[in-house]
């Protein structure tokens, strides 16, 4: 895969429906040589989105591209380059950890077993121990070592640091950032875990009840978001185009801004804070909507 | 699929290692009860029933998911797992006609055609066993299909044991049992051939 392309991960209006749920026009590029965190509450559609690119579930509408190249059509030839890792590792408990790679050499045509043993070496991974043994950072970390071994250039992380103590995670996320800086290869990570995206992430993707509410540079959030805090008697004031989201407390209104620079002149009076992607997540999916 | 293979190997590692050991017991009562061919049969059986361990194993790991990430058709994991257990099949098989014909000539008996078409059987049985099966499992896992076993199998031996005795239907003659196993080989062929394409089509369909 050594064409020059504008993105790894075209997902373009994709939707699917269930009974209860539904994801509607999902759309968002990744570049190459960056990360995405796909950030959103539990249930909000990360991992249907997942499943969709990954054509575990076929979907009703909408296109995806991995590579340039359709996601349906060229399956097989996109999934020699992608690594995956799920929230919890995938590999039975019968094998050992070189089992692995006994079995996974015979599937990817690029694999590396000099490089998946670095991998459980750096990781200190028993080779000969059944995986059933193994504690959950340590299964995170094989199903990593599994995931980057081939030499993938997209990896798809589904809530991979899901459960992890704070060590184990930054110990992870390092790994990450150490892939990414061959500058062919991107990363789409999901997670609720926002303050593992806040360190690494380039792009955020925000996720709410199936739909995209916003995708754009990390920085550029960061910068632009803010939380505007105003008294009860004052929040009729706030000129309602401003307002993305807000929330009543026993103080006032807490309110969701956007371009916190330039509404900090229009609003000389009122305090705005920087908002964090939590913030911004709590906002979309518990504050009240502007009409 | 090689991998996948493999891979079914690997996790069952165990599982095969106390099926040697079963395969040895079968072996040596059979030696003691003069019964070399009860043990022939339950060595296919068991061949067969490897590949039923291996849909318990990937429902418990949740396999399912990363295979299908992997760079490897639906349709090559359905078949990798038909190729596995024709394989250990036709492995139990030759064990079986190996054993018993070493056992028949160790007592100066001769090894007939009925051992062979016994064995044959037996293998066809796995063989129709298996392609009844295969779709079952992958449309609602394993747990779910094993009730489904005692229903298609239990249930028909049972009306047949209760239609023979209380009806007291004469058993076919020899002739025509031998005429319609002669037929067997062809009916579990498009059997297993009808079952691959079953199972691809529900696994194709599957969302995970």
């Amino acid at each position: 895969m050594e064409n020059i392309m504008d993105y790894s991960l075209e997902v373009k209006d994709l939707s699917k429906r269930y009974n209860t749920f539904a994801l509607n026009n999902v759309s968002f590029n990744l570049k190459p040589g960056s990360i995405m965190g796909f950030i959103g509450e539990n249930g909000a559609g990360k991992s249907t989105t997942i499943k969709s690119i990954l054509n575990l579930i076929h979907r009703d509408h909408g296109e995806i591209k991995i590579f340039g190249l359709d996601n349906i059509k060229s399956e097989k030839e996109i999934r020699q380059n992608i690594g995956i890792v799920f929230d919890e590792c995938r590999f039975h408990d019968t094998l050992y950890a070189k089992d692995v790679d006994l079995f996974l050499s015979k599937i990817y045509k690029n694999w590396d077993s000099k490089l998946y043993s670095h991998y459980l070496e750096q990781f200190k991974l028993p080779a000969k121990k059944y995986i059933k043994e193994f504690s959950r950072g340590m299964k995170m970390k094989l199903s990593i070592a599994a995931a980057l071994s081939h030499n993938p250039q997209l990896l798809l992380l589904d809530e991979p640091t899901s459960g992890l103590d704070p060590i184990v995670r930054t110990e992870i996320l390092d790994v990450f950032l150490e892939f990414i800086q061959d500058e062919k290869n991107s990363i789409l990570m999901s997670s609720h875990i926002t303050g593992d995206l806040e360190k690494i992430a380039d792009y955020i993707t925000f996720i709410h009840e199936g739909k995209i509410e916003l995708s754009e540079s990390k920085d550029d959030i960061i910068y632009s978001y803010g939380i505007l805090k105003c008294k009860q008697s004052d929040f009729s004031q706030i000129d309602i185009k401003d307002i993305i989201s807000y929330r009543k407390n026993s103080f006032g209104y807490e309110v969701l801004v956007t371009n916190k620079a330039k509404l900090s002149r229009k609003y000389p009076n009122y305090i705005i804070d920087s908002a964090s992607l939590e913030d911004i997540m709590l906002f979309y999916s518990k504050g009240v909507q502007k009409c | 699929m090689l991998g996948l293979i493999f891979k079914d190997v690997l996790v069952n590692r165990k599982y095969l290692r106390n099926l040697l050991l079963l395969v040895v017991f079968y072996f040596i009562f059979g030696l003691f009860t003069n019964n070399i061919m009860f043990a022939s049969y339950m060595i296919i059986f068991l061949g067969t029933f490897i590949v039923f361990a291996t849909f318990s194993y990937d429902d418990l790991a949740k396999w399912d998911s990363y295979a299908l990430s992997l760079p490897i058709t639906r349709s090559e994991i359905v078949l990798s797992k038909y190729i596995l257990a024709i394989g250990c099949s036709a492995i139990g098989s030759v064990f079986s006609l190996i054993t018993s014909a070493l056992y028949k000539v160790s007592k100066h008996q001769a090894f007939v055609f009925e051992d062979y078409l016994s064995i044959g059987v037996s293998f066809e049985v796995c063989i129709v066993i298996l392609s009844l099966m295969t779709p079952i499992i992958l449309k609602v896992g394993m747990e779910k299909a094993r009730l489904a076993l005692f229903v298609i199998f239990g249930i028909p031996a049972i009306l047949v044991v209760l239609l023979v005795n209380n009806l007291h239907m004469q058993i076919p003659s020899e002739a025509t049992i031998r005429f319609y196993i002669s037929l067997t080989p062809i009916a579990t062929i498009l059997i297993f051939i009808a079952s691959i394409a079953l199972s691809i089509f529900i696994y194709n369909r599957k969302e995970i």
